[in-house]
């Protein structure tokens, strides 16, 4: 476990956490406002707010607004549970938690697209020469966090080789045989070039691959769609063989051509791969290195590089299974992705992958996750695997957002987080933008807001800047949370915060048959664990979930949850469509009527419903008893299991052909309430976007030079980590983690020093104060920092502590990507030195003072008399 | 026989698990950390370099803390392992100042990890567990207890997990390795050996039984950096103007 993990122990010992139910005095909600807390008991709560959500959820339960964070500070995987209960509920407006504004939202919708997985992870036991471009996967960010590292490790140590390409080079690329220091954003123009060259140039790549497994044979009109069969609406193909076109699924299918041109029922037409191979031919050399800072012969290299390594067309046996071995591709994450360009910049680089063939063989690219898994040995359970739907496209088995796959027409809006207008979004960084109350009057104001729930979450420091997320928290009536220890958020805007158990004292499932962030990587065994209670709760702390089969009960829909539990446990259909939440998605008839696991009549504790999953998942005698005794089971991943890319019959898009149907419809929709997009993003050709960062201001010749990012430390997630003492500890000797990051040659020139108090303003004047770390690490036009800080009186460890990066965001429609809504987490900004005798003036009007002790002990004393009573 | 560590840098990422799980072991209170980790930078922009150093006591087999102890505190077991015992310190900190590798830290006073909160119940444990006393120097013991302890049940520290220091256990890059020194089979050993491991500042001559595998080679420079003042901007940069339009022919 990293340092973050083990210190865990003293989040359950924090003296500072929420014992019991409690309710707002202060009827004044704000930023900064003291919410002076009163104890009432469980039944008060759950009563004033079960008949509040019965209420809404009459009249229309698209009125409650509901975050959550899938992180270390929950009990729970909120992903399932908490998901699962508001779209069971009705509503479908979920509005981003600890995660941020600008989690996955690229990343996860390609994700399930190309890969059926959640994210991506090279596949570290047979790489051997990696790319990575913003995130820290492998050294302590992203998903299995810690299995990554092992797995990363163990690759270092036999030679692999890692190039990251990164404005920041003092993590992923600390641990890298070269770093290449690139602004931000601009991977975009580098990772086309290099598919040019590839494609074009150096002309070697996975033909088979493009022929097969991708949607380049699909033949494109002169309108950019499909040409497709008259009758089936099948989008066709030219099989070289015989010379006639055929569907994609025709059996009889065996060589589509991937270039040239053909008439077909009279229109001329091209496979999609020759068109957008032409397309790319713009891509030049000097073009890129001039947008990206990257030197020509380093782009050129890198080309050069990855076609030599990824063996095309080599096979390797493993386990007595001939499977493809391409042990060289491209991975990113949220920094690469978070950018109002970063579909096309996420789309570009699996573009790439594609052309090596990488994707889910031995060596290459895999998705992270439940993409394929025939079973343990003894029950056939669990079982899951991708397939092909809606034009012959891959499909994820398993999902954990609004599925992204068959396409759906954008709608609305009439979502306060405007999903059902963003069609192709996962994630919107709605309603916490300053544009918001805008669209929503030109939408004709569908509804109100009336209830917000955050579980864990901390949206209010979070997210973006903490001004626009009051602004929309102020408008909701009743907000309450169910959390482990106060924040910025419930100390703000909270009307009854509910105290939760610590992960240790609790007992849960959905981390294991939770899908997403624990699935061994590559070849590692099948692994399922059980997160057990190693204490019992103490004072009226409650358990997650037995809090929401209590509140279902209240309101009066636990037979539904039940449904939905079962649904997903027993994975017969583990997807949100799946909970029927009205225009959410088409509610899929669950396939089998027998309830494995629980009946929708039945009024069973959770611990129950694991000790079912367990039996049905592992056989009769593998029930909670054994676990508890065990701990977890592992068993042999099959290779056709892992990499299954040749053992699943479906293609992948390369061409993005619904984009072309998109379009008009949603600029139709768009301009009623007044969002304006670039809307030559929405073609189906991977093509270059300059990002906003680079048009909003001129760039460079500004003031405002320099381009604020934020980062993953290995140290702190979402926040939470940073009232833990451990990791303060920790944090204050690792000089990356509290202080702003910039290059010394940048500071030098602007009168900066080592250790000196800075102030980071963008464009329209929000401040950020903090002290400064000088490196060489980092492009000289870019400052880091770790998104921290905070002023919440319930956090005294965190206080103040760090530099608060998302001041910085702005959230408007701006300032998202056109196509998946993913918010730009990156600044304009400049950078000044503060003098020393502003310092204290500044440090108060920002709120950034730490925890005065006296006000802390005089705290814990009442505290203490609560306690006692 | 004489215990010692292998800690390979190539592996390791320092996300602190090795410090945090000293800590959670011995009961630690703030201001003191047997492990510590060491961050650096070195090399000009952009074959510049981060150098990470995860530290511990080195358990020297020539320990200069030991010769300097007026009181006979400090001492050398014969299976190497250097520890202090508490009854015996003075307090003098002569070790501290002695210790070419700073890893002593003298407990001056009792502190709170929640400030002005009062000790929560794990801190109370110590009390019981692992006895701290104010006024005399600490630093790590290479878990001696459980290897005394796991040796008595048979047990061979670094390779039987109970009779392994917490950091190497806890380590998720698997980057540390322990064992007998002495012993060429063993896993350090034979590390040592293969892969040219190497002491922290042998030069102070006190031969650490602590041993570092180095990390990745300095690539060659092969990245060139446009100076701040020269970017040719013209088409990234500025409005739409020159950039390509997507779908573009």
């Amino acid at each position: 476990m990293c340092g973050k993990g083990s210190a865990t122990i003293l989040d359950y010992h924090d003296p500072n956490r929420v014992n019991y139910p409690l309710r707002r005095t202060n009827p004044k909600k704000g930023l900064y406002e003291d919410p002076k807390w009163e104890r009432i008991s469980w039944d008060e709560a759950m009563d004033t707010i079960a008949e509040k959500m019965k209420a809404i959820r009459e009249k229309d339960p698209r009125r409650i607004v509901w975050a959550y964070t899938p992180g270390p500070g929950t009990a729970l995987k909120a992903t399932q549970s908490i998901g699962g209960f508001f779209t069971v509920y009705g509503s479908p407006n979920i509005a981003l938690g600890g995660a941020g504004t600008h989690c996955g939202a690229v990343a996860h919708h390609l994700g399930a697209l190309v890969h059926a997985g959640w994210d991506i992870l090279p596949d570290y036991r047979y790489n051997n020469f990696l790319i990575r471009c913003g995130g820290n996967e492998g050294v302590g960010g992203g998903r299995m966090a810690m299995t990554a590292v092992r797995q990363f490790a163990e690759a270092r140590d036999r030679g692999q080789k890692t190039v990251v390409m990164d404005p920041i080079g003092y993590q992923a690329g600390g641990k890298a045989q070269e770093y290449i220091p690139i602004l931000p954003c601009t991977d975009i123009a580098v990772l086309l070039a290099i598919a040019n060259l590839i494609a074009n140039e150096i002309g070697v790549f996975d033909e088979k691959y493009i022929r097969d497994k991708t949607n380049g044979p699909y033949l494109v009109g002169p309108d950019r769609k499909f040409v497709r069969d008259k009758e089936s609406g099948k989008p066709l193909l030219w099989d070289e063989n015989d010379g006639r076109v055929k569907t994609y699924d025709d059996p009889t299918l065996t060589w589509p051509a991937i270039a040239g041109e053909y008439t077909v029922n009279g229109i001329k037409c091209q496979p999609a791969f020759q068109l957008l191979r032409d397309h790319i031919k713009q891509y030049k050399l000097d073009w890129a290195s001039r947008i990206s800072t990257v030197p020509e012969d380093t782009i050129r290299r890198l080309a050069q590089q990855l076609v030599d390594e990824a063996k095309i067309g080599s096979t390797i046996e493993i386990d007595g299974v001939e499977v493809p071995y391409r042990p060289a591709g491209l991975c990113a994450y949220k920094g690469f992705q978070g950018h109002q360009n970063g579909f096309h910049q996420y789309a570009a680089m699996y573009l790439i992958n594609s052309l090596l063939g990488n994707q889910d063989v031995a060596g290459g690219i895999v998705g992270s996750g439940t993409v394929r898994c025939l079973g343990h040995p003894d029950t056939g359970r669990p079982r899951f695997e991708p397939y092909a739907s809606h034009d012959g496209m891959l499909t994820p088995a398993v999902w954990h957002t609004r599925t992204p796959w068959p396409p759906r027409e954008p709608k609305g809006p009439e979502f306060i987080n405007l999903l059902d207008l963003f069609s192709d979004s996962s994630f919107t960084p709605y309603p916490y933008a300053e544009d918001w109350e805008e669209i929503w009057t030109k939408a004709g104001r569908p509804y109100e807001p009336e209830l917000f729930f955050f579980y864990g979450s901390n949206v209010v420091t979070n997210t973006c800047n903490p001004e626009i997320v009051a602004n929309f928290l102020k408008k909701v009536p009743f907000i309450w949370s169910i959390t482990t220890i106060h924040n910025e958020t419930t100390e703000g805007f909270a009307d009854i915060v509910l105290p939760e158990t610590h992960h240790l004292e609790s007992l849960e499932i959905w981390s294991s048959l939770g899908f997403f962030f624990n699935y061994p990587i590559g070849m590692d065994r099948w692994c399922f664990h059980l997160r057990m209670p190693t204490v019992v709760p103490k004072y009226e702390r409650r358990d997650g979930m037995d809090i929401l089969f209590d509140l279902a009960e209240r309101i009066g829909f636990r037979d539904r949850l039940n449904e939905w539990i079962d649904s997903y446990l027993s994975i017969k259909e583990a997807k949100w469509e799946q909970a029927g939440a009205k225009d959410i998605g088409i509610r899929t008839e669950t396939k089998e009527k027998d309830f494995p696991i629980v009946r929708p009549e039945e009024n069973i504790p959770f611990q129950e419903v694991i000790d079912r999953t367990l039996k049905y998942n592992f056989g009769e005698d593998r029930g909670l008893e054994w676990f508890m005794e065990h701990g977890f089971i592992t068993w042999d991943k099959k290779p056709e299991e892992c990499y299954w890319r040749y053992h699943v019959a479906a293609r992948i898009p390369i061409y993005y052909e619904t984009h072309e149907h998109t379009r008009p419809k949603l600029k139709e929709l768009c301009e009623k309430v007044g969002v304006e997009f670039d809307w030559d993003q929405w073609t189906a050709l991977i093509s270059y976007f300059p990002d906003v960062l680079y048009t909003e201001e001129p760039w460079p010749d500004s003031e405002y030079d320099l381009i604020a990012i934020s980062h993953r430390d290995v140290l702190h997630t979402h926040r939470t980590s940073v009232q833990n003492p451990w990791v303060d500890a920790m944090s204050k000797t690792n000089p990356y983690t509290y202080n702003w990051v910039m290059h010394e040659e940048s500071a030098s020139r602007k009168g900066i020093a080592e250790g000196d108090w800075i102030c980071v303003e963008n464009l329209v004047g929000n401040k950020v104060l903090g002290r400064v770390k000088l490196t060489k690490l980092i492009h000289p036009n870019v400052i880091g920092g770790v998104g921290l800080g905070g002023w919440a009186k319930g956090r005294p460890i965190a206080r103040g502590k760090g530099v608060r990066f998302n001041t910085l965001l702005r959230s408007n429609h701006k300032r998202i990507c056109a196509i998946t809504s993913s918010f730009e987490s990156g600044a304009r900004v400049k950078a000044y030195k503060v003098p020393e005798d502003k310092i204290d003036e500044m440090k108060k009007e920002l709120h950034m003072e730490g925890a005065n002790l006296e006000e802390v002990k005089k705290a814990a004393e009442e505290a203490a008399k609560e306690a006692e009573k | 026989m004489r215990y010692g560590m292998v800690i390979n840098l190539v592996k390791c990422v320092a996300c602190y698990g090795c410090t945090v799980r000293c800590i959670e072991e011995h009961f630690l209170p703030p201001d003191m950390m047997w492990n510590k980790m060491l961050i650096s930078e070195t090399g000009v922009f952009p074959g510049a370099k981060k150098h990470i150093y995860p530290t511990l006591c080195n358990h020297c087999k020539d320990p200069v803390c030991a010769k300097v102890c007026p009181s006979g505190a400090t001492q050398q077991r014969e299976d190497g392992v250097v520890w202090v015992e508490a009854d015996k310190c003075l307090g003098c900190r002569s070790c501290l100042v002695a210790c070419p590798y700073q890893v002593r830290t003298y407990y001056s006073e009792e502190k709170e990890w929640f400030p002005g909160q009062g000790l929560t119940e794990w801190e109370k444990m110590r009390e019981k567990l692992y006895p701290l006393r104010i006024g005399v120097v600490y630093k790590c013991n290479f878990c001696r207890e459980r290897i005394d302890e796991a040796v008595k049940r048979g047990l061979k520290p670094g390779v039987d997990r109970e009779a392994t220091p917490a950091c190497v256990n806890g380590c998720p890059a698997k980057a540390r390795y322990f064992g007998d020194l002495d012993d060429p089979e063993s896993e350090v050993a034979l590390l040592i050996s293969e892969r040219e491991a190497v002491q922290l500042h042998p030069e102070h001559g006190t031969d650490p039984s602590v041993y570092y595998i180095a990390g990745i080679e300095e690539a060659p420079v092969t990245t060139t950096y446009y100076g701040v003042s020269i970017y040719d901007t013209s088409l990234a940069m500025t409005s739409k103007k020159g950039a390509i339009k997507a779908g573009a022919k």
